[in-house]
């Protein structure tokens, strides 16, 4: 039977080392994509970059843009209206509040693709189509 | 004991007497013939098959059909003692007060009278059917230590509860032709003739009354049953072309004198995956994708409209049941790491289920059961079934899933997609609840339904017709149990006439 082996403090503050450095690198690849995500630019960035992932708010965006039944101008000048509405309304509450009185009143509440979502959170996701 | 006789047996040409004549030994047939055992009634139960299939015998349904996608118009039933509880599901729940109502937003809608008529029979039938205890929507209190229901903001839609006939041994769930056979055998009055096919029924030359019934079998045989009164029980389909092709004094078939007779068939519309849920937390109680037992109680949850919502919003009744969990594609990932973070709520657990439903349709006398010009092995008139549902229903379903959606969003527990838009896309994922309804509607007026509300064929003195048949707006319950405690009722106010 052989001896134990011998746990040194140098073998101890390596093997510290590496394990935090195993941590960061774990850390790393969850972390990855808030690091490198994009961030939203262009008039309507400071709305946009409300939303925690502006390029997934984006793709909801366009797949609402693809269905919206009403000619894309039209579209377009709603945009316009939207931001500064907007961006009052963030001043006064916050966006989950803002999302928690849409679900409570059902006219507040639209469709993305068939996902049924509050209409603050649609309106933003159109504005992040639009800034990416 | 009475042994069943075998109508091959019967000396050709015999004339059998007797007080009541049950057309079919089905679930209606056989709760009839036990409701009125204790009493002195000579009872004769008129049963087309043996105790077991019989592809022969089963061929007798066939007919062509025509419009939607639906089922083979012989797939659906069982012709043999106890009929189609041979194959059903056991799904049991009344109805409500509002699928007895007329609704102004729906055609044809309504009762001739109100769910409190048929109340006092649901815990009976609940026995019959062997449903355990009578619970429903009071199981919220029963199932607490499963789990919790799901989480929703006030608004239309709330957890409601089916019950489940039970399995008895290997037997799920009640099948009443094995079930209740020898409960049958030990009626003295009761006389059970099997392979027994009733080929017409004939009126007095004045129409008033049917006199007799011809009855014969597939090996050759005929005989005739000359009832005082005659309850005819035999399914949606067959009650339509019985009276329909008991042609000979009525020229257009019984109680058709105003081309009700087999107008408005109806089932429940089940498209599959007609939505998509996820659960900000993944956690979901056992009994929403499950059964759950508890004192004899075999539940599972689902999800209904209110009927105040219903009344708002002028919606068709539907129930929604949470199926198998399924996984997301990128866009709907999107949409769930968008909302959920938007809330603040962590959804790195969240789960997805496929959500499926039993929608009631609106009653539509375009949808509707004739008689062909092709003959069955024993000469009678094949049937022919034009389906049909409107965008309307449809689009009413999607309307609550949309606020059931809104509901789980206000509650900040998960989100819903919805799968279908378009007819096409409905159709897509049709399937259905082989819950024939609706061609002997009940009426107080002739001139729109073939029976009255005593279950009695309009001007025919001595005829009434029992089972979902008679069914003039369907609700989204599974039918059985309904049917059995109207037949109950209808076995009291018989029972009245006989005393």
């Amino acid at each position: 039977m052989s001896p134990p082996p011998k746990i040194t403090r140098r073998g101890m503050t390596i093997g510290g080392i590496v394990g935090i450095a195993a941590a960061i690198v774990a850390g790393g690849i969850f972390e990855a994509p808030r690091l490198f995500k994009r961030r939203a630019s262009g008039q309507y960035a400071d709305l946009v970059n409300h939303l925690d992932n502006p390029e997934q708010a984006a793709a909801l965006g366009r797949a609402f843009k693809e269905s919206f039944p009403g000619p894309g101008d039209t579209l377009s000048s709603l945009e316009d209206k939207l931001a500064p509405y907007l961006r009052s309304s963030l001043t006064k509450q916050t966006l989950p509040e803002l999302i928690a009185r849409d679900a409570a009143d059902p006219r507040l509440i639209g469709e993305v693709s068939g996902w049924v979502m509050p209409a603050t959170l649609i309106s933003l996701c159109v504005l992040a189509a639009e800034s990416l | 004991m009475r042994a069943f006789i075998d109508a091959r047996t019967v000396p050709a040409g015999t004339t059998i007497d007797t007080d009541l004549a049950i057309i079919g030994g089905g679930p209606t047939g056989i709760s009839l013939a036990l409701a009125l055992a204790p009493y002195p009634i000579r009872v004769v139960l008129l049963e087309s098959g043996g105790m077991n299939f019989d592809a022969r015998t089963q061929d007798l349904y066939g007919g062509p059909k025509s419009g939607y996608p639906y089922l083979k118009l012989e797939a659906s039933r069982l012709r043999y003692l106890g009929g189609s509880t041979n194959h059903w599901g056991g799904w049991c729940r009344p109805l409500s007060e509002i699928d007895f109502e007329e609704r102004d937003w729906m055609p044809h809608s309504g009762w001739p009278f109100s769910r409190k008529e048929i109340e006092p029979y649901f815990k009976r039938a609940q026995s019959l059917v062997e449903a355990g205890p009578y619970v429903y929507d009071r199981a919220t209190k029963w199932t607490k230590s499963f789990g919790p229901e799901l989480k929703l903001g006030d608004g239309g839609v709330y957890t409601s509860w089916f019950q489940f006939s039970k399995t008895r041994d290997s037997v799920l769930p009640t099948h009443f032709g094995h079930r209740y056979a020898e409960d049958l055998k030990r009626i003295a009055h009761l006389s059970t003739y099997t392979h027994a096919n009733v080929t017409g029924m004939r009126l007095t030359p004045d129409a008033a009354k049917l006199d007799h019934l011809d009855v014969a079998t597939l090996s050759g045989n005929t005989f005739t049953i000359r009832p005082r009164i005659t309850v005819l029980a035999a399914g949606a389909m067959e009650n339509a072309r019985l009276l329909l092709a008991s042609n000979d004094v009525a020229k257009a078939g019984v109680g058709n004198g105003n081309d009700m007779v087999g107008r408005f068939f109806a089932d429940h519309a089940i498209p599959r995956d007609c939505a998509t849920m996820v659960l900000f937390d993944g956690k979901l109680a056992p009994f929403y994708q499950g059964n759950a037992t508890v004192h004899g109680a075999i539940l599972r949850a689902t999800l209904s409209p209110t009927e105040k919502y219903q009344r708002k919003k002028k919606l068709v009744a539907s129930l929604t049941t949470i199926e198998n969990e399924v996984k997301l594609d990128e866009l709907g990932q999107a949409a769930v790491a968008t909302t959920a973070s938007a809330l603040g709520i962590d959804a790195s657990a969240a789960k997805a289920f496929s959500v499926g439903c039993g929608l009631e349709l609106t009653p539509n006398p375009e949808r509707r059961v004739l008689l062909t010009d092709e003959r069955d092995a024993l000469g009678m008139p094949r049937l022919s079934l034009k389906m049909r549902a409107s965008d309307g229903d449809f689009m009413q379903y999607r309307q609550t899933m949309k606020e059931l959606g809104r509901q789980l969003l206000a509650a900040s527990t998960g989100m819903i997609r919805l799968n279908q838009k378009t007819h096409g896309d409905w159709l897509s994922v049709m399937d259905w609840g082989n819950h024939h309804m609706g061609t002997t509607r009940m009426s107080t007026d002739p001139k729109s339904g073939v029976v009255d509300a005593n279950s009695q064929v309009h001007n025919v003195g001595n005829l009434y017709i029992a089972g979902s048949s008679v069914f003039p707006t369907y609700g989204a319950s599974n039918p059985t149990m309904n049917l059995v405690a109207l037949t109950l009722r209808l076995a009291t106010h018989l029972r009245k006439i006989f005393a």
